[in-house]
C-alpha cells in the first residue's frame, strides 16, 4: 500500500484568520471583555438545556462555564475525587481558585452526577452570591414538558428576586430575537464548513460556537458577520483526506479538533454540547416567550442524559453524516462520563444493520494527547481511504 | 439438568442449584434462619418467573431504581430487574458468571466506566437470560449509570416500548406528586403493551403487603441497632435486594419477617460467636462478590456492620392505601425517598451526609467505611464534602475504591488489608485512648 499523502489542510488566510484569532482570544480570556464593557452582572451556567435568553432578559451576562483557564484541577480533585469527569473538576477548580470571582452567581442543571456534585461544592465552598438550579426532565413527554416549563418559571422568579429585576415578556422576546441571530450566523458558518470546497475547518467552527457562549449576542453577530464575509472570499481548505463528523458530550477546546484535523480529517459537522447540537435551531417565537424557549430547548437534538432518546440522536447523526458527505464518525467522550458512556454500545448495535465507520476517542478535559490522537486518526483515515478504494 | 422440568440456560441452572443447596444447608442451622429465608424466597421468585415465562406471560424489564408493586398488581406480568441474574450469580450462584456478563457487555461496547450491576445486567441480556420483554420501564434514579443502562436495554431488544420515569433531584411534595403522576401514566402504558389489566384492589393489597414488609424492616433495624449486634453483618444489605425485586410480594414480606425475627431471637438469646470490637456504618455498596468476607471481618477483626446504606429503610416507606391517589403518591415517595441509593444519591449531598450521621448515631457506630464503588460518581463526587462532615463530627472514615460485583478492581486480599489496617491502626487505638480518658 502506498504511504498516505502528507496532509496539508491549510486554514483560511488573511482577514478570516485574524477574525478567527479574535474569536479564539475571546474564548481564552478568563473574563469576557464584553462583560466589563456592558456592566451587566455575569452569571455562569453549566448546560445546554439552560436558556441563556432568560439571563439576557434579566439584564445579566450569560457565560457558559468552562475550565480551560486552569491548568491544574487540584482544588476540584480534592472535593470531587479523581474518579469524576475532568470537566467538572476543572470548572470547580476554576471557581474555587478565584478565576471566576467576577461572577455574580451560577446556575446548575441536573445534567449529570458529576456536575450535580460540582454544584454541591460550589454552593458549599465558593464565594458566589447566587446559586440557581434547574431540574431538566429526562424525556420529551407532555407532562415532562410541563415540569420543565414550571422549572423555567421558578428560575425566572429566583433571578428576579435575587437580582431585583423584572423579566418582561418583551425582554424575553428581544432576547430570543438576539439569540436567534446568533443561531442564524452559526448556520451560515456551518455552511462554510461543509460542501466540496469548505472555507472553514471544524476547529474554526467550534471556536465560533464556543464564542457564541461567551460573548453577548450583538458582539458575536458583529464578529460573525465579518468572519462570514471574509471566509466567503477565502481560498477553500486544502489537504482534506476525509470528511468526518464529531459527536459526544462536552468539548470546548478547538485545539483538540485542530489536532484531529491536522491529519487530514475534516470535521464537517458536529453533535457536541458546546458545538452545533447544543446551540440548536432558531427558537420559534410564537406564543408566550417562556413556553417558546421551553419547546426549543427541551426538544433540541437530545443529549445522552435524555433517557430513551438515543433514536432521535441517531437519526440526527445519520442526517448530519449524509448532509456533510462524511465518510466516518469520530466519537469522543471525557473519561468517567457515564451518560455518554454507552453511546458506543448503542451505535454499534445500530451499525450491525447500518454499518458506519467510527473511531472512539476517550480523553481528559484540558489535555490533548497529541501523539496518540494523531496515530489513531491516521489509522482511521487509512481505513476510510481503503474502504473508498 | 433441568429446572422445573425444562432445560434452562446454564447460568440459571447454576443459580437454581446453588440457591437450593445453600437453602438446605442454612435451613438446617437454627442460627441461619434469616439467610435461609432470603434464599428460599429467592427460589420462590425464580420458580414464579420460570413458570410465567414457560406460560408465555408478558415480561417487563426495569432498571434497579424501580419497585415492582405496579407490575404485581397487573397480574400475569413477569417482572425482571435487569440486574437480577448478576446479583443472584454473585450472591447465590457462580461469581465467575457475573464477571463473564461484565466482560461480554464491555466487549459489545458497554463502557467499563458504568456500574457493574448494569454491565452485568446487559451481559445477561446478551446471553439471552431473560424472556423478551413486552415493554420496558426505565427510572432515572439512582444514578447516571441507570440513565445509560435504560437506553442500552431498549437498544438490545430492538427498541422495545420504553416508559421513562423522570425523578427530579428535589425532596419535596412537588417532586413526589410529579413522580406519582408519571406512575399513573405508566399504568395504561403497561396495560397496552402487556395486555394485562390494572386491578386497583390488587394494588391496594400489594401495597398493604409492602406496608407489612416495611414494619418488619423497621423492627429489623431496631434489633440490629442493639449493642452488640447479634445478626451477621452479611445480612445488612438485603433491604436493597428486597425492594428492587420482591417489593410488594409475599416472598418479600416473608423475607423481611424472617430477618426481623432472626435478629430479635439472636438479641434475646444473647449467644454470639465472636467478640465485637468495632462497629462501622458501611456506606456505599456491599461486597456482593463474596459476602463471606463479612464473616472474616467479624471473626478476624471483630468488625461489625450493624447497617449499611443498602440496608437502611427510611420512614418514607409507608404507603397510605386509602385511595388511588394515595397509593400512587405513597409508591412514588417510597421509590424516590426510601429506596436505598435513590434516597441518598439523586439530590444534593445533604441527604447523603445527614443519613450517614443519623445512622452513625442510631447504630452506635465507632466509624464509617466508604466502600467506594468506582462507578458511583455521585458519591465519589461528594467525597470531599463527606470527608469534611466526618471530620467535623469526629468520625474516623475509611475510603477505598472497589467494585461491588467485580473483585478484579480490588481483590479480597487488598480489601482485607484496607480493613485490617483501618481497624487495628486507627479505630481500636482511638477507642483505647478514649477509654483511658
Amino acid at each position: 500500500m502506498s504511504p498516505a499523502p502528507v496532509p496539508d489542510q491549510t486554514p483560511p488566510k488573511g482577514l478570516a484568520r485574524e477574525l478567527l484569532a479574535e474569536l479564539g482570544a475571546a474564548i481564552e480570556a478568563p473574563k469576557p471583555e464584553g462583560a466589563i464593557r456592558s456592566g451587566r452582572p455575569v452569571v455562569g451556567y453549566f448546560c445546554s438545556y439552560l436558556p441563556a435568553e432568560l439571563l439576557l432578559a434579566a439584564g445579566l451576562y450569560p457565560l457558559r462555564l468552562r475550565g480551560l483557564s486552569v491548568e491544574d484541577s487540584s482544588s476540584g480533585d480534592a472535593y470531587l475525587s479523581h474518579l469524576t469527569c475532568s470537566f467538572a473538576r476543572h470548572v470547580t477548580a476554576a471557581v474555587l481558585d478565584g478565576v471566576y470571582d467576577f461572577l455574580a452567581g451560577q446556575i446548575a442543571v441536573n445534567c449529570c452526577d458529576h456536575l450535580r456534585r460540582a454544584n454541591d461544592v460550589l454552593v458549599a465552598k465558593s464565594r458566589l452570591a447566587y446559586h440557581g438550579y434547574l431540574s431538566v426532565p429526562r424525556g420529551f413527554r407532555a407532562d415532562l414538558f410541563s415540569w420543565y416549563l414550571e422549572e423555567l418559571a421558578r428560575l425566572q422568579d429566583s433571578l428576579e428576586d435575587h437580582f431585583q429585576v423584572k423579566i418582561t415578556e418583551a425582554a424575553l422576546q428581544a432576547a430570543i430575537s438576539q439569540t436567534n441571530q446568533v443561531r442564524g450566523r452559526m448556520q451560515k458558518l456551518d455552511e462554510l464548513c461543509r460542501g466540496e470546497q469548505p472555507k472553514l475547518s471544524g476547529a474554526d467552527l467550534l471556536t465560533a460556537a464556543v464564542a457564541a457562549r461567551v460573548l453577548l449576542p450583538a458582539e458575536f453577530v458583529e464578529k460573525a458577520d465579518a468572519l462570514i464575509a471574509a471566509a466567503e472570499k477565502a481560498e477553500p481548505l486544502s489537504g482534506i483526506r476525509s470528511r468526518v463528523i464529531l459527536m459526544g458530550g462536552e468539548l470546548d477546546d478547538p485545539g483538540y479538533v485542530r489536532t484531529l484535523e491536522s491529519q487530514g480529517a475534516h470535521v464537517a459537522g458536529d453533535l457536541l454540547c458546546f458545538g452545533r447540537r447544543g446551540l440548536g435551531l432558531p427558537v420559534d417565537p410564537s406564543g408566550p416567550a417562556l413556553a417558546a424557549l421551553a419547546r426549543a430547548y427541551l426538544y433540541q437534538v437530545p443529549c445522552a442524559r435524555m433517557m430513551g432518546e438515543f433514536p432521535r440522536r441517531y437519526q440526527a447523526m445519520v442526517k448530519l453524516f449524509q448532509e456533510c458527505g462524511a465518510k466516518g464518525i469520530i466519537f469522543t467522550r471525557i473519561k468517567f462520563c457515564q451518560i455518554w458512556a454507552n453511546e458506543v454500545h448503542n451505535l454499534r448495535h445500530r451499525f450491525e444493520s447500518n454499518p458506519l465507520p467510527m473511531l472512539v476517542l476517550e480523553r481528559e478535559y484540558g489535555t490533548i494527547s497529541t501523539g496518540q490522537i494523531k496515530t489513531r486518526v491516521q489509522a482511521f483515515l487509512e481505513r476510510l481511504e481503503r474502504a473508498e478504494g | 439438568m433441568t429446572v422445573l422440568g425444562r432445560s434452562r440456560p446454564r447460568e440459571w441452572e447454576t443459580i437454581w442449584n446453588t440457591l437450593t443447596e445453600m437453602e438446605c444447608l442454612f435451613s438446617a442451622d437454627p442460627e441461619g434462619t434469616g439467610l435461609s429465608s432470603a434464599l428460599s424466597n429467592a427460589l420462590h421468585l425464580l420458580r414464579a418467573q420460570f413458570t410465567r415465562a414457560d406460560a408465555g406471560q408478558p415480561a417487563v424489564w426495569y432498571n434497579l431504581g424501580f419497585n415492582p408493586e405496579l407490575l404485581w398488581a397487573l397480574g400475569g406480568v413477569n417482572p425482571f430487574c435487569v440486574s437480577e441474574a448478576a446479583a443472584l450469580s454473585s450472591i447465590g450462584g457462580d461469581q465467575a458468571d457475573t464477571e463473564a456478563f461484565i466482560d461480554l457487555a464491555e466487549a459489545h461496547g458497554y463502557s467499563s466506566d458504568c456500574c457493574s450491576a448494569d454491565k452485568a445486567g446487559i451481559g445477561a441480556l446478551l446471553k439471552g437470560l431473560y424472556p423478551d420483554p413486552a415493554c420496558l420501564v426505565g427510572i432515572s434514579t439512582p444514578c447516571d449509570s441507570q440513565v445509560a443502562v435504560v437506553q442500552a436495554m431498549a437498544e438490545q431488544r430492538n427498541r422495545a416500548p420504553l416508559f421513562v420515569i423522570d425523578v427530579p433531584p428535589y425532596d419535596d411534595e412537588r417532586t413526589f406528586r410529579h413522580v406519582a403522576a408519571q406512575l399513573r401514566q405508566l399504568i395504561p402504558f403497561l396495560e397496552q403493551h402487556t395486555g394485562c389489566k390494572m386491578e386497583w384492589d390488587k394494588l391496594r393489597q400489594v401495597c398493604e403487603t409492602t406496608n407489612r414488609t416495611s414494619e418488619y424492616l423497621w423492627q429489623w433495624m431496631e434489633w440490629r441497632s442493639a449493642v452488640p449486634t447479634m445478626q451477621p453483618s452479611k445480612l445488612a444489605a438485603f433491604t436493597m435486594v428486597l425492594m428492587i425485586t420482591f417489593s410488594g410480594s409475599s416472598w418479600g414480606m416473608e423475607m423481611a419477617r424472617a430477618l426481623a425475627e432472626d435478629a430479635r431471637r439472636k438479641v434475646e438469646s444473647g449467644v454470639r460467636y465472636f467478640e465485637e470490637k468495632v462497629r462501622a456504618i458501611w456506606y456505599q455498596d456491599p461486597v456482593w462478590w463474596d459476602i463471606q468476607i463479612y464473616d472474616w471481618m467479624e471473626g478476624e477483626l471483630g468488625l461489625v456492620v450493624p447497617i449499611d446504606i443498602f440496608g437502611y429503610y427510611a420512614s418514607e416507606g409507608w404507603i397510605d392505601t386509602s385511595d388511588e391517589e394515595s397509593l400512587l403518591y405513597g409508591l412514588a415517595r417510597r421509590m424516590v425517598n426510601c429506596h436505598p441509593m435513590s434516597r441518598q444519591f439523586r439530590g444534593t449531598m445533604k441527604h447523603y451526609i445527614e443519613d450517614f450521621l443519623v445512622l452513625h448515631r442510631q447504630f452506635h457506630a465507632d466509624c464509617g467505611i466508604m466502600a467506594g464503588h468506582i462507578a458511583c460518581k455521585h458519591s465519589w463526587g461528594g467525597i470531599g464534602l463527606f470527608k469534611e462532615a466526618c471530620k467535623k463530627a469526629d468520625i474516623p472514615l475509611l475510603v477505598f475504591e472497589f467494585d461491588m460485583f467485580d473483585p478484579r478492581i480490588l481483590t479480597p486480599k487488598e480489601l482485607q488489608f484496607e480493613l485490617k489496617r483501618f481497624v487495628q491502626d486507627i479505630v481500636l487505638p482511638r477507642k483505647e485512648r478514649a477509654a483511658r480518658r
